[in-house]
C-alpha cells in the first residue's frame, strides 16, 4: 500500500468531510502472549479473538498489569505474539507496522527539538511530502490542541498536560488510519485529564480514525469509546465487550448525567467485583452481584 | 529569572557602558559570594604570611607569587604552549577514540563482553605509573605526553557516552520502530541526542584529567612544558615560581573545562535534569 498517496488523501478530506470512516480493519485471532522470564514463563495474554472496525473508537479496560500494553505492542507489530496472529486489513503483522500513530503514557518527546519540530517527526523519519502541507496540518492540529504560539518552544518549557498533547498532535500529523494510545492520561491529574479527554474527542472528530485505547479509569473509557473491551487480571483474557452506542456522539458534559452513562460505569464496576478485582464494599469479603 | 537574562542583552544595544554594567551586575549576582570568599583567603594568606615571618621559600605571599607570575610570564607563556598542545590534542584523540568505542561498545555485545570489560579491568592500573614505559618505548617528544594524556581522559570519555546512549528511554526506541525509523536514524535522531548530556558530563571531567596526564608526563621526562619548568624550579627551591607556574597550570584547567562547557551550553539548549528525572521515573 502506498503510505504516502494514502496519508495524502485523508489530508485533504480532514478538512471538509468531518464524519468519515476510513483505514482497514484491525483482526486480533486467537492471540496469545508468554513472556520468557528468569523465573519461568509468564502468560501475559490468553487466547484472545477480536475485530476493531475501521474509525471505530474502542477502550481496553483493565486492572494494572493484566496485558493491555501487550495488546499494543502486538497489534502494532513491536513485539510478536506467542501463538494466533493479528492482521490489519489483508496484512498479517510480523513486523512494525508503521501506518499508525502511537501515544505512550509519557510523552516520550524529543527535549532538543521544538514543538513543531516533535509534531513533525513522523514526517521526517517517514520522508512524507509535500512537506509545507504536513507543516500546515501540524499547525492546524496544534491550534486544535491550544498550544498555538508554542511551535518553537522547547518541551522543557510546557506543563505535563501540554506535552502530552503535542504528543497527541505528533501521532496524528502523518493522519494515520489508526491511533494506539497506551494511557496517555494516567500520568496527569484528574483535571487536567477530564480536559484532556474532551480536547482528544475534539480532534478525533475531525479526524475519524480508529482508536484504541488503553486505560484503567472506567469513566474516561465509557465518556470516550463506542466499545469497551474488558480484561481480566493478569493472564488477560476478555471478560466481556461492552457497546456505548446508546451514548450519542458529540459527548460533552450532559453525556455523563445520562441514565445510560451511569450503568454502563455500574455495569464494569459489578464485572471488575465479580471478578474480585474490586473488593466492592468496606466488608472484606467477595461480593456476588447479579446482572 | 536567569534564562531571561539573554533577552536583557538584545534589548540593551546602544548604551554600551549599560551593557558592561549589566554584565558586570550579572557576574556579582551569580559568583559574588564565591568572589568575596577568594579574596578573603588571599588576604589571609598575605596577612599570615607577613606577620608569622614565614621563609619564603616555604610560603611565599600572594604578592611574592603574582611578581613571579608578571616576571616569569615570557618564559611561563612559552612552556605553557607545549603544555596546551599536549592537553589539547591528547583530549581530542582520546575523544575521537572514546566516543565510536563506545558506539561500538553499545551496539555489540561482543565488544562490550571483551574490549571494554578489558577496559574496565584495565582502570586498576595507575596510569602514571605507565609513564616509565612510554618514555622508554616513545623517548623525550610529545609522543609520550600526548598519549598519557590520552589515556588519562579516555576512560571517563567512553563511560559517560555509554551510559548516555545506553539511557534512552524504551519508549522512544519503540517509537522510533513504529516510525519505521533506520538503524541510524535511531542512533542519529533518538539515542545520541539523548545522550548528548551525559557525553558532556565526561568531556568536562577528561578536561581536568587531560591536564594532570600531560604534566605527569613533563614531570618525568619533559624538556619542556610547565610540568618541566615545575620540577626544574623546585631543584632550586624557588617555590614562588612552583606556586605561579600552579596559577598558570589551574587557568588552563579551568579554561579548558568552561570552553566545553561552553559548547554544552550552546548545543544542550534544553534542560537535561528535567530529562533525567523522567528517565529515572
Amino acid at each position: 500500500m502506498n503510505t504516502t498517496t494514502h496519508s495524502n488523501q485523508g489530508l485533504i478530506a480532514t478538512a471538509d468531510i468531518g464524519d468519515r470512516k476510513r483505514g482497514q480493519t484491525v483482526s486480533v485471532e486467537n492471540v496469545t502472549k508468554v513472556y520468557q522470564t528468569a523465573s519461568g514463563p509468564l502468560r501475559a495474554i490468553e487466547e484472545t479473538s477480536f475485530k476493531i472496525e475501521p474509525g471505530e473508537f474502542v477502550s481496553v479496560l483493565g486492572p494494572s498489569g493484566c496485558g493491555k500494553t501487550t495488546f499494543l505492542m502486538v497489534i502494532s507489530g513491536l513485539i510478536p505474539c506467542t501463538t494466533g496472529r493479528v492482521k490489519i486489513g489483508d496484512q498479517v503483522i510480523d513486523k512494525p507496522y508503521t501506518d499508525l500513530g502511537f501515544v505512550f503514557q509519557r510523552d516520550v518527546l524529543m527535549d532538543w527539538r521544538t514543538v513543531l519540530s516533535n509534531v513533525m517527526l513522523p514526517v521526517e523519519i517517514k520522508k512524507l511530502k509535500p512537506i509545507e502541507k504536513y507543516q500546515e496540518r501540524a499547525h492546524e492540529l496544534l491550534k486544535m490542541a491550544g498550544l498555538s504560539g508554542f511551535e518553537k518552544s522547547l518541551p522543557c518549557e510546557l506543563s505535563g498536560g501540554m506535552r502530552q498533547r503535542v504528543s497527541i498532535c505528533r501521532a496524528l500529523v502523518s493522519d494515520p488510519p489508526i491511533l494506539l494510545m497506551d494511557e496517555p492520561f494516567g500520568a496527569l491529574d484528574a483535571l487536567t485529564r477530564e480536559q484532556m479527554n474532551d480536547d482528544l474527542l475534539k480532534i478525533w472528530s475531525k479526524s475519524r480514525s480508529m482508536v484504541l485505547f488503553i486505560t484503567h479509569n472506567i469513566s474516561e473509557a465509557v465518556y470516550l469509546s463506542d466499545r469497551i473491551i474488558v480484561m481480566s487480571q493478569r493472564p488477560g483474557r476478555i471478560l466481556e465487550i461492552l457497546d456505548l452506542s446508546d451514548l450519542p456522539r458529540p459527548r460533552n458534559i450532559a453525556t455523563k448525567e445520562l441514565p445510560a452513562f451511569n450503568k454502563h460505569i455500574n455495569r464494569i464496576r459489578h464485572i471488575f467485583v465479580n471478578q474480585g478485582i474490586l473488593s466492592g464494599g468496606e466488608e472484606d469479603q467477595k461480593f456476588i452481584l447479579q446482572d | 529569572m536567569t534564562t531571561d537574562t539573554p533577552q536583557e542583552f538584545n534589548n540593551i544595544q546602544p548604551g554600551a557602558s549599560k551593557h558592561r554594567s549589566l554584565w558586570l551586575k550579572k557576574l556579582i549576582r551569580e559568583h559574588g559570594l564565591a568572589l568575596v570568599f577568594f579574596v578573603g583567603v588571599i588576604l589571609l594568606w598575605e596577612v599570615y604570611v607577613r606577620a608569622a615571618k614565614v621563609p619564603v621559600y616555604v610560603l611565599p605571599a600572594p604578592s611574592v607569587i603574582l611578581q613571579a607570575m608578571i616576571k616569569e610570564s615570557n618564559e611561563m607563556l612559552k612552556h605553557a604552549w607545549f603544555t596546551l598542545y599536549e592537553v589539547i590534542v591528547g583530549f581530542l584523540i582520546g575523544t575521537a577514540i572514546g566516543i565510536p568505542l563506545a558506539i561500538a561498545i553499545v551496539y555489540s555485545k561482543f565488544i562490550e563482553k571483551t574490549i571494554y570489560a578489558f577496559l574496565v579491568a584495565s582502570q586498576a592500573i595507575p596510569k602514571v605509573a605507565l609513564a616509565p614505559l612510554l618514555i622508554a618505548w616513545f623517548s623525550f617528544g610529545m609522543t609520550p605526553k600526548i598519549i598519557i594524556t590520552t589515556l588519562m581522559c579516555f576512560f571517563p570519555i567512553v563511560v559517560n557516552t555509554v551510559i548516555g546512549l545506553s539511557s534512552t528511554p524504551p519508549e522512544m526506541l519503540y517509537l522510533a520502530r513504529s516510525l519505521g525509523a533506520s538503524g541510524f536514524e535511531t542512533f542519529w535522531k533518538f539515542r545520541f541526542p539523548h545522550g548528548l548530556p551525559s557525553i558532556f558530563g565526561g568531556l568536562k571531567v577528561a578536561t581536568s584529567l587531560a591536564v594532570v596526564g600531560a604534566v605527569v608526563g613533563e614531570f618525568v621526562a619533559g624538556v619542556n612544558g610547565l610540568g618541566y619548568l615545575q620540577m626544574i624550579r623546585a631543584a632550586f627551591v624557588r617555590t614562588a615560581s612552583v606556586f605561579a607556574i600552579l596559577v598558570y597550570l589551574s587557568v588552563l584547567g579551568i579554561a579548558l573545562f568552561n570552553l566545553i562547557g561552553y559548547i554544552e551550553k550552546r548545543v544542550i539548549r534544553w534542560d537535561p535534569r528535567r530529562q533525567l528525572e523522567r528517565t529515572q521515573e
